[in-house]
């Protein structure tokens, strides 16, 4: 890491809102790789699906000197019985990558998912070499299990998904 | 004993569905607990109807289990499909749900050309015995997924069943 923007004044973060739409599909777009993602139409159904947890106070938008540079959200559950656990997602910028916002973004949202939600548990669906997965196992989330060829990178071509967990509380302890 | 067929679910068959998810314990190997939530499951189940990935099991023409592939509609991952599969209460151990499975299997491979099957099950559900009778292998565990009213903890299982 060359320096940690976090670190600076110009560093800041805050809820998402609607009016972030436009940049987190710029940032999806960027990295559809990572994401369940193949069409134009599924990038914006899969932006508006954030943004709507933005309203649920569930995303948080990063931002270095005004400029949007990433974003995390809690995937909230519709049932009762698994209102303990959520999924997590996280975007970066790649220009602002390995700058200390993946890190940061991953401490964030763990804190959002304790203080915000009362989640005891929090999981990531990585795609085998995505650039998070180092922040995540550094942040404690361990790799509870792989699906073999999950996604067709391209024709013929497949990566594993891995399924990575952090519990907050020791009643859910893996 | 009277054969087993198979037709198209019709959106009618959500009502019989509706019903056997609500008998007692049924919901145990669900993520589901109240009839709201239910009806949410049951609805979004039935938009597959459309898509014909769905197949309901008659036997001596009375509907007696449906299974469905929750299709995602997205390239990259489309040659995978997460399925579930529902067997009403009155008609178990009498092969319906092993017959169900091997004729969403076929749909699977032959009209959406899907090259793997998964399925998520929570510990405790019996028909584990079945999938694995079946050929689906255990690929994770996913601990205390589920905990319901009364402060039970289910796990999550998920297991994979290549079609090739």
């Amino acid at each position: 890491m060359s320096v940690d923007i976090t670190e600076s004044d110009a560093f800041e973060i805050r809820y998402t809102h609607s009016m972030d739409l436009q940049a987190l599909t710029v940032l999806l777009d960027q990295q559809r790789s990572w994401f369940p993602i193949s069409t134009d139409r599924q990038r914006e159904f899969f932006a508006r699906n954030w943004i709507y947890m933005g309203k649920a106070k569930a995303s948080l938008t990063l931002l270095y000197q005004g400029q949007i540079v990433g974003f995390v959200a809690l995937f909230l559950m519709p049932y009762k019985k698994t209102k303990h656990l959520c999924q997590g997602y996280i975007v970066v910028d790649e220009a602002y990558r390995n700058q200390g916002v993946e890190a940061r973004a991953v401490k964030n949202l763990d804190h959002l998912a304790k203080t915000g939600f009362s989640l005891k548990k929090l999981f990531f669906k990585e795609f085998d070499g995505c650039y998070l997965t180092p922040f995540l196992q550094e942040a404690g989330y361990h790799l509870l299990y792989k699906q073999t060829d999950y996604v067709e990178i391209e024709p013929g071509r497949y990566a594993d998904r891995g399924v990575y967990e952090k519990a907050f509380s020791e009643e859910v302890m893996a | 004993m009277s054969e087993i067929t198979f037709r198209p679910t019709q959106i009618s068959d959500g009502a019989l569905l509706t019903q056997w998810l609500d008998e007692e314990g049924v919901l145990d190997g669900f993520p589901m607990e109240e009839a709201s939530e239910v009806k949410d499951a049951v609805d979004y189940w039935m938009q597959f109807c459309a898509l014909g990935s769905s197949i309901t099991a008659l036997i001596g023409g009375k509907v007696c289990g449906v299974a469905n592939l929750y299709l995602r509609g997205v390239e990259k991952i489309s040659h995978h499909c997460l399925f579930v599969i529902v067997v009403d209460k009155a008609y178990r151990g009498r092969g319906v749900g092993k017959a169900l499975i091997k004729q969403l299997e076929a749909l699977a491979k032959t009209k959406f050309g899907i090259k793997k099957l998964f399925l998520e099950i929570y510990e405790g559900n019996r028909a584990i015995n079945l999938y694995r009778r079946l050929g689906f292998k255990e690929v994770g565990v996913q601990k205390s997924f589920l905990i319901d009213q009364k402060g039970q903890h289910f796990n999550k299982i998920v297991m994979e069943k290549s079609l090739k």
